[in-house]
């Protein structure tokens, strides 16, 4: 897949002054938030669940290669296969090459992230293979030629005008009523043209929330059932999953789904979890001849050895991205590749890179909610320190930057220097913001200052006030 | 090509693993033992809490003491929904048993699945989520719980438990191994995907009764 993280910086700016993204988004952050908070509400076992989920993690990881070997033998004894790919380039070989031998004209997709991360779709379209996603929200943004702006909700910057235009557009000729005014008739139109190509589809492709060792099967965890329906109709299913995400038992599996729909959507559970074993029995009356689970390392064994393995206990529930202030601010497209917010701001510097990457890492303030509201507890902010650290080290800042920053180290270095100056600064701006309060522009900050006011300082600093403090209660004692 | 990348991710997976310690003892054990994580409370009258949960999940549910009661049942929603007498049913002891009215049309899976209407009967309950268990078989394919518009589920009242770990349990017990599909059914199919707005019906059920029988 193409990658445009370098240009976050621009691709930000128009975010913020694009109307229609900025009424979808207001729109999506308060859904996902509250329905969380109301959720983890009726759940007061969630600091229980997280700790046992993080202890599951960590077990898996320390015992990877076991797991992985178990649940390949496990898939084996089923009936099914199992591939592995190195990287991205490998994955697509396997799967192009499995609708090849399946003589497949048609594949009918469930949403993967994974598939996004390997640029599956390009693939099959690159073998001439006609793919349909039939998630609705993927679909949408299939459509539209778009990636998906959020792990869980592809399509969440799209409104539904844009919808209803892109239907147009795309179902003409379907003998479909129009205009398409609501919700349920949009949902309704998609329902009736993915109908079709279910039925007529030669292999399905689906994603893994996880895969199970103990029992070979791999997890689905959906709302609208197009998982389901791709998993059993086509002759040919084929996973794709990353190799992290392996759990060893079906009571391991239940820790993680008791904090996955909760932390991503706010229910206590989807409507359709399924598990996946093998392709169907000899004695069944549906379900697939075969069954395929291609796993895919694309970094994450390196990963396991360094200061990202944390990263590895991801669920991809999306909490992250939903109460991340940068990432409700700007939509997901402005990060520029597959992972949006956060996660994706300490993924995607060590899948494509951190020369083209690392300015993700820069796009936080590090205020620390996503790791509060991670499930697994993942420290997000540390990676995204440790991202600036090594881009440092390498010297991709850009040089301002980087002298800026080394003539504030330099007096941050020198605590008496530093509060003089800051004694001083916050005097003048004092001084300067007169009775309002705050400054409307500020020399050499324009960028900032465009969009929002500065607070002025009250007078006097942090340290001043602490000695203030200290010395009246001394003294009241 | 894979079994070489194979070999490659192992080796890196086993050289990454070099300096961390291994944690929560070894496999072999853990497979065997199956340790429960913490469980979610759920009040006692399980089939009280049950009933709650489907509807907060959009079903409907009803309640039959015998096979008169569930035609009776089943008569009376499809007439509620406007919708006609076709019918796929899955076999079981029960549903077998069922002597349909003659002016229902009532297909058995393997001779296709367009109708509107499915009829099939769950393999447990679970009490903590509401949700119906549904395993694929010889009976009942997987598809049928996915391309009716509604979605007519049984449920004995003695099958409902009341963790999802009690349904694994309850699986071993009676299964040997996992059958191709297992799916944890909580309600019909639902979509957010255009403008956070909750709508029913988007690929698979747009209407879910359950009818619990003793």
């Amino acid at each position: 897949m193409k990658t445009n993280t370098r240009e976050f910086p621009q691709r930000a700016q128009e975010a913020l002054l694009d109307e229609r993204l900025q009424a979808a988004l207001g729109k999506a952050r308060g859904g996902f938030v509250d329905k969380r908070r109301a959720a983890l509400d009726d759940l007061p076992e969630f600091e229980q669940l997280r700790s046992a989920a993080r202890a599951i993690k960590e077990h898996t990881l320390s015992h990877l290669e076991e797991y992985l070997l178990q649940f390949e033998r496990e898939v084996e004894a089923s009936g099914g296969q199992v591939h592995w790919a190195a990287d991205p380039a490998e994955a697509c070989d396997i799967a192009v090459g499995l609708c090849r031998d399946a003589k497949a004209q048609l594949v009918a997709k469930g949403k993967t992230m994974v598939g996004e991360e390997i640029g599956l779709n390009e693939a099959l379209e690159d073998a001439a293979l006609r793919v349909v996603e039939t998630d609705l929200g993927e679909y949408i943004i299939q459509l539209a030629g778009e990636p998906p702006s959020h792990i869980i909700a592809p399509a969440v910057h799209k409104s539904r005008g844009e919808i209803a235009e892109l239907f147009e557009s795309n179902h003409h000729g379907g003998g479909f009523s129009r205009p398409l005014q609501t919700v349920p008739d949009i949902v309704d139109e998609a329902r009736r043209v993915l109908r079709d190509e279910f039925l007529s589809a030669d292999v399905g492709i689906t994603g893994a929330n996880m895969l199970i060792a103990e029992t070979g099967s791999t997890v689905l965890v959906t709302n609208e059932g197009n998982g389901d329906l791709t998993a059993s109709l086509p002759p040919v299913h084929i996973v794709i999953a990353s190799i992290e995400k392996v759990v060893p038992t079906l009571e391991d599996t239940t820790v993680l789904l008791r904090l996955l729909a909760r932390s991503a959507t706010g229910q206590p559970i989807t409507s359709y979890t399924s598990f996946f074993t093998g392709p169907k029995r000899n004695t069944d009356l549906g379900g697939p001849q075969q069954f395929h689970v291609v796993l895919v390392d694309n970094g994450r064994s390196e990963m396991l050895g360094n200061a990202y393995r944390e990263m590895l206990h991801c669920i991809r529930c999306g909490a992250c991205l939903n109460h991340c202030p940068v990432y409700g601010a700007v939509g997901g497209h402005a990060y520029g590749w597959v992972y949006p917010g956060p996660m994706g701001s300490v993924l995607t510097p060590l899948m494509i890179g951190l020369g083209e990457g690392h300015v993700l890492a820069d796009a936080s303030t590090l205020c620390g909610r996503c790791e509060d509201v991670c499930p697994m507890s993942i420290p997000l902010p540390r990676m995204l320190r440790e991202h600036r650290l090594q881009s440092h080290r390498e010297g991709l800042m850009k040089p301002v930057a980087r002298g800026l920053l080394s003539f504030w180290a330099s007096i941050a270095r020198r605590p008496r220097l530093y509060r003089w100056l800051v004694e001083r600064k916050s005097r003048l701006l004092h001084r300067f913001a007169g009775k309002r309060g705050y400054l409307r522009s500020v020399p050499m900050a324009a960028g900032w200052t465009n969009s929002r006011d500065l607070p002025a300082p009250q007078g006097g600093s942090f340290v001043t006030a602490w000695q203030q403090r200290q010395k009246d209660r001394n003294s009241s004692k | 090509m894979s079994s070489a990348s194979r070999e490659r991710i192992l080796s890196a997976i086993r050289q990454s693993q070099e300096n961390q310690p291994a944690t929560g003892g070894d496999i072999t054990e853990r497979l065997k033992l199956r340790p429960r994580g913490p469980l979610t409370s759920v009040a006692e009258d399980l089939e009280a809490v049950l009933v709650e949960r489907l509807q907060e999940a959009a079903c409907t549910v009803a309640f039959a003491d015998s096979e008169a009661e569930i035609i009776a049942e089943i008569m009376q929603w499809l007439q509620q929904q406007g919708t006609d007498l076709k019918l796929v049913c899955s076999a079981s002891t029960l549903l077998d048993s069922i002597s349909w009215p003659a002016s229902v049309d009532v297909r058995d899976p393997a001779n296709g699945m367009d109708h509107n209407t499915t009829v099939t009967e769950a393999f447990c309950a679970i009490t903590e989520t509401g949700s119906l268990v549904k395993l694929s078989s010889q009976e009942s394919p997987t598809a049928i719980n996915f391309l009716p518009d509604n979605f007519i589920c049984l449920l004995q009242r003695q099958r409902i438990v009341r963790h999802i770990e009690d349904a694994w349990d309850l699986l071993r017990k009676e299964q040997a191994g996992m059958p191709r599909a297992v799916n944890i059914i909580t309600g019909p199919s639902r979509t957010a995907d255009v403008e956070q707005t909750i709508q029913l019906g988007a690929h698979g059920p747009r209407r879910m009764h359950v009818i619990i029988y003793s």
